[in-house]
């Protein structure tokens, strides 16, 4: 017979993956991170405090605590894994690990050196980023991407649509000018880089769009999406039930 | 209007992954990699003659050019990502990628960087392979993987009496019973001795059928050949999302 403990911090149960988020306020949309039904699964989210996206990008260690509160509070609801929607929270990525018990997944980026181990030696991988000129090198080494595999990036910042409606906080968004947009970068990409293997999308607001960027590129495309999938699949096993006889 | 073009070779179409296959006779159960039951989308297999598991554990290496014949057929037929049915196949991932066009997984063990990426630096990975024997650092490294800082506990299921018989020496019969029991304990002794694990991860095609009950039993993340295959096949398979907001 299965005993159950109370969790003293929990309000409800059930919750697979806690997600900390910006402090920022747009039109989240299906597809999106911080969407709730984006997932078959139930998410938890928290927001960070004072965790603008100025501050993230360039990872002010001075948010540290506040990130690391909010990663243990979600982590004492009882979530089992902890992802953000924010890609440039790879700043955080380690102080988040080592401040908690269960897996950390902080950042989309974090697949890139997984996504290229699928990929013969002369393929490149593509990120398209919300903002290249915010992507340090330092933030790129974080990545840990062997060296003599050929990364490419690709900002959104220059695109009108993007930086109005998502960048600058606007208060409507129109999934098919971003969409439009996306996979105008990819394909310029693709034009540019005719050995790019797969693309990553770093930003938590572009999984949306990864579908038509697939199908405009007929390349494998990962985001933020395919990893918060993933770890809540490593956190949540599922039992094989087909009847017995389908083997 | 949507025009599709007849790809020569191809018979079916629709397939996602194309699934290598060790020349080995065991009981696929629900769970395992070789069971199409085990994915939520459709699997194509091919047998690579001659590649039996114990060749393939041992090291093979004049098997390459076979192993990549076998994914360019797979990819001819449009599937979408390559990947096998077992983790030693890790010695031919890179003749695989290097010979097709679409990404190539063959092996569970890639998960270990990943993995170890998203734990604390200081937590050991336990993992459970069919045979400890053949798998250590070395072949790890040679397989092009590169070693994270966690300490790898490897243990493996060789002398395990219904596995070894069931698996490694395909009796003909497998009571998936008896393998819970022993995978179970596998990681509980893992557990005991490594009590800061942070994950496990199944080394074998043949342990994501126990894989919730290593679960259940020690409480950890657990990653196996069908989370690896899991991943690969969402990169070509983008949803739509058509929830609200």
């Amino acid at each position: 017979m299965p005993v159950y403990k109370t969790r003293p911090a929990a309000e409800a149960y059930g919750y697979c993956v806690g997600i900390l988020l910006l402090d920022y306020q747009v039109p989240f949309v299906p597809g999106d991170v911080g969407n709730a039904d984006t997932y078959d699964y139930p998410v938890l989210f928290k927001v960070v405090e004072g965790a603008t996206y100025p501050r993230v990008f360039v990872g002010d260690p001075e948010l540290e605590p506040a990130v690391i509160e909010a990663a243990q509070a979600l982590e004492a609801q009882g979530v089992k894994a902890i992802s953000s929607d924010c890609g440039f929270f790879l700043n955080y990525q380690d102080v988040i690990a080592k401040a908690v018990n269960i897996p950390v997944c902080a950042s989309s980026l974090l697949q890139v050196p997984f996504v290229a181990s699928f990929l013969g030696k002369s393929k490149s991988i593509g990120v398209i980023t919300a903002d290249s000129s915010a992507l340090s090198n330092h933030m790129i080494a974080k990545i840990g991407l062997d060296n003599d595999r050929k990364l490419v990036i690709k900002g959104m910042q220059e695109k009108p649509c993007f930086d109005k409606q998502i960048m600058k906080e606007g208060d409507e968004l129109v999934t098919e000018d971003i969409e439009r947009e996306t996979v105008e970068v990819a394909l310029e990409m693709q034009r540019e880089n005719p050995d790019l293997g797969a693309i990553l999308l770093e930003c938590s607001m572009l999984p949306p769009y990864s579908k038509a960027v697939q199908e405009a590129t007929d390349l494998p495309v990962y985001d933020f999406i395919t990893m918060i999938d993933y770890f809540q699949r490593g956190t949540h096993q599922k039992a094989y039930d087909t009847p017995r006889h389908y083997y | 209007m949507t025009t599709y073009q007849t790809r020569r070779g191809a018979y079916t179409y629709g397939q996602a992954v194309g699934i290598l296959l060790l020349d080995a006779k065991a009981p696929f159960i629900p769970g395992d990699v070789a069971n199409a039951t085990s994915y939520d989308y459709p699997v194509i297999y091919k047998t690579v003659e001659g590649l039996s598991t114990s060749v393939c554990l041992n090291g093979a290496p004049e098997f390459h050019e076979k192993l990549a014949a076998a994914a360019k057929e797979l990819a001819r037929e449009g599937v979408k990502g390559i990947s096998s049915d077992c983790g030693f196949m890790l010695q031919f991932q890179e003749a695989v990628a290097e010979a097709v066009d679409i990404p190539v997984c063959m092996s569970s063990l890639l998960q270990l960087p990943f993995i170890a990426r998203s734990l604390d630096p200081s937590q050991p990975i336990g993992v459970i392979t069919a045979d400890s024997t053949n798998l250590d650092e070395g072949f790890l490294t040679r397989g092009g993987i590169k070693l994270p800082p966690n300490p790898l506990i490897i243990r493996g299921m060789q002398d395990e009496p219904e596995f070894k018989t069931a698996v490694l020496e395909e009796k003909g019969t497998l009571d998936s019973d008896l393998i819970t029991a022993e995978t179970v304990a596998c990681a509980e002794k893992l557990l005991a001795e490594y009590p800061t694990m942070g994950a496990i991860l199944l080394e074998c095609s043949m342990l994501p059928p126990y894989a919730k009950a290593v679960q259940d039993a020690v409480g950890l993340p657990v990653y196996d050949f069908i989370s690896a295959i899991d991943y690969l096949s969402a990169g070509m398979r983008p949803r739509a999302y058509t929830g609200g907001y």
